[in-house]
């Protein structure tokens, strides 16, 4: 018999994959399968959610049923890690998105990689500012050799 | 003889100066990137595909190819000094390779490495050169079920290889053709999966998909693993002894043979063929020392049958236009930003396109030994450069590569969506690779689909008697069937 912990970290990912087929299948049907006789926009793509959706009902069903290892087909490792790392780095690319608009290329990469060094665990000030400066520098770099010359690079202007 | 006369034209046309600097340039940047343990080729071609979008196509396929297989080949010298492979496929070189370098022998096993790999690249570019043009020649006289039932085949075998379970990986392949319809309908013009976003009318772009599914997802992946070399291994001359040249030649032959062949396979990854070369050495004696135990036969084989395995896996790709695995997705897709079109009409229709891709792959080998030999001790010092401040630039300029490619803000929203993705799928334990195999191939199944209904008026059973299609079903029926017999007999 298995435990409960065990059967509900078999069915995540199967889970996980489901739903994610289930929207996919919800706005493939909003879409027509045949027009006239022809093979409209939907078809394909019913056909592919419907399949995300089976599959991933039949892994589960197979996950819970598999008794020797307690897990679902396709888990390589169980993942029970910080969340920091992973949290600091989709954090820097969110920062980067946020600013860019206002701040231009080289103030949103030197935050971005502020951020997403520190996430890295290089945690001491001096060794974290100074990525930050080599990263804005490297983006100016970029920014004046290979960059179209309109590319925001500074808040008030492209250069 | 007077197709060999012309592509000799062609290869000697396209090895221009910038040609020749384009390909060691990629070969260098490949190798360096390769080099860092835990980014693997897909992930470093991703994150060096902006370096090519000034490029025009010939000079973008020579960089993208040397690129590749120096990412390929920057592997064996982390799995060697480290036994810390920079992808799969150096975990059976460093079964032997390490062994070497922990007798004191890490400069041989890394020029037996490098010189196998030179050979068996040298000899599957002639490889490629022969037998892409028939089998496009052949490929071309398929019909639209034929082909489609061609890459349901490849699909599946893909499914069947890559990493974790086949039943994950068809799930991933199957949402990741999903995502590969979002955008323009073809056949009407009607916007699908789109959620009203002007900006998905043009579909997803390939840059957001693998900038976020690889390096975002992949450098919290080796963030959370934190392994980190401890001890690198004392270097000594990169040269083998004559006694070494004579135990690495006969393996390096036959492990060409094999990655050759079962390269060319769709599914087959570069560490399958390793590893099935270092299989066939098992039935031969080496000279040297037993394998497992530091012979230069387990280093020189699996080498080869990599490279070799790594090169010809292009060839379903430029005759079909069949990725066989997801480092070819990932080079389908960085091909396809260009302009170039792989599949049964791309040889014939840009001869001067595939004599680049052929002399990059000569030259390039070429410069991947002279740069790798005398270089091998500065990237073991790489590899002393902290993680923690390698993480802010990749980051940085995989966001400039993203951003960069239509200056669009969106993009970098759709990158970080899929870092989200990828990220949450290596937290449940999957690889997220398939999703760019499906992403890549499924927009091209469901053209060839729509012309097979099309033609047969809506009737499927055209799949069934067409024969191409009929055998491609007939064999994922039976290896389906095998699978389930054998898990049953397993249990």
């Amino acid at each position: 018999m298995r435990s409960r912990s065990s059967l509900f970290s078999a069915l995540k990912a199967p889970a996980v994959l489901a739903a994610l087929g289930l929207a996919m299948m919800l706005l493939a049907y909003t879409q027509p399968a045949w027009i006239d006789g022809r093979v409209g926009p939907g078809l394909f793509a019913q056909w592919l959610s419907k399949g995300v959706v089976a599959l991933s009902l039949l892994w589960a069903a197979l996950a819970a049923l598999n008794p020797v290892t307690g897990r679902g087909e396709g888990e390589l490792t169980p993942s029970s890690k910080p969340l920091g790392p992973g949290l600091a780095l989709l954090g820097g690319v969110l920062v980067f998105v946020l600013l860019l608009p206002f701040t231009g290329l080289v103030v949103a990469c030197t935050a971005t990689a502020l951020i997403t060094g520190w996430g890295a665990r290089d945690r001491h000030w001096r060794a974290l500012a100074l990525s930050g400066l080599f990263a804005g520098a490297a983006t100016l770099a970029v920014g004046l050799t290979l960059l179209p010359p309109a590319t925001r690079l500074w808040p008030w202007a492209a250069f | 003889m007077s197709n060999v006369v012309s592509w000799a034209a062609d290869f000697a046309d396209v090895l221009t100066l910038q040609n020749l600097l384009l390909c060691f340039t990629g070969a260098l940047v490949g190798t360096i990137v390769g080099v860092l343990p835990g980014i693997g080729p897909a992930a470093t071609l991703a994150l060096l595909l902006p370096l090519t979008f000034t490029l025009d196509p010939a000079g973008a396929l020579i960089m993208l190819a040397a690129i590749y297989y120096g990412a390929q080949y920057g592997s064996s010298t982390t799995a060697i000094l480290l036994n810390l492979p920079g992808e799969s496929s150096g975990v059976v070189t460093a079964l032997d390779g390490h062994r070497m370098a922990l007798a004191g022998r890490a400069g041989p096993a890394i020029a037996i490495a490098a010189l196998a790999s030179l050979f068996a690249g040298l000899a599957s570019a002639v490889f490629i050169a022969l037998v892409a043009g028939p089998i496009a020649q052949w490929s071309l006289l398929i019909a639209p079920a034929g082909l489609a039932g061609l890459i349901a085949l490849g699909l599946f075998a893909a499914a069947i290889i890559a990493p974790g379970k086949p039943l994950a990986a068809l799930t991933l392949i199957l949402f990741g053709a999903c995502l590969g319809l979002v955008g323009t309908d073809s056949g009407g013009g009607r916007p699908r999966f789109t959620l009203g976003i002007t900006e998905l009318r043009d579909g997803i772009g390939f840059m957001p998909l693998v900038m976020g599914l690889f390096a975002i997802a992949e450098l919290i992946r080796a963030l959370e693993s934190g392994s980190r070399p401890q001890r690198i291994a004392p270097l000594g001359l990169p040269w083998p002894t004559r006694a070494d040249l004579k135990a690495a030649l006969l393996p390096a032959l036959r492990g060409t043979g094999i990655g050759s062949i079962l390269g060319v396979i769709p599914g087959v990854t570069t560490v399958m063929s390793a590893l099935a070369a270092r299989g066939l050495e098992r039935a031969f004696k080496t000279p040297d020392k037993p394998l497992g135990e530091g012979a230069v036969a387990g280093v020189s084989a699996p080498e080869a049958a990599n490279n070799a395995s790594a090169q010809s896996a292009l060839i379903p790709l430029l005759t079909l236009g069949l990725p066989g695995n997801p480092v070819i997705a990932v080079l389908a897709g960085a091909l396809m930003i260009h302009g170039i079109a792989p599949g049964p009409s791309f040889i014939d229709s840009n001869p001067d396109l595939f004599a680049a891709l052929i002399a990059s792959l000569v030259v390039g080998n070429v410069i991947l030994v002279v740069l790798n030999l005398p270089l091998a001790g500065l990237w073991a010092s790489l590899l002393r450069v902290p993680f923690p401040k390698l993480v802010p630039l990749i980051i940085v300029f995989s966001l400039i590569g993203v951003y960069s490619v239509q200056n669009s803000l969106f993009d970098v929203w759709l990158m970080l969506a899929f870092g989200a993705l990828g990220w949450l799928l290596v937290r449940l334990g999957l690889e997220p690779t398939p999703i760019v195999l499906g992403f890549i191939l499924g927009p091209a199944f469901e053209e060839y689909l729509r012309r097979t209904l099309l033609f047969s008026r809506g009737d499927p059973s055209v799949f069934f008697s067409d024969p191409v299609s009929l055998t491609s079903i007939a064999i994922i029926v039976c290896a389906t069937a095998f699978l389930i017999l054998r898990r049953r007999y397993r249990q």
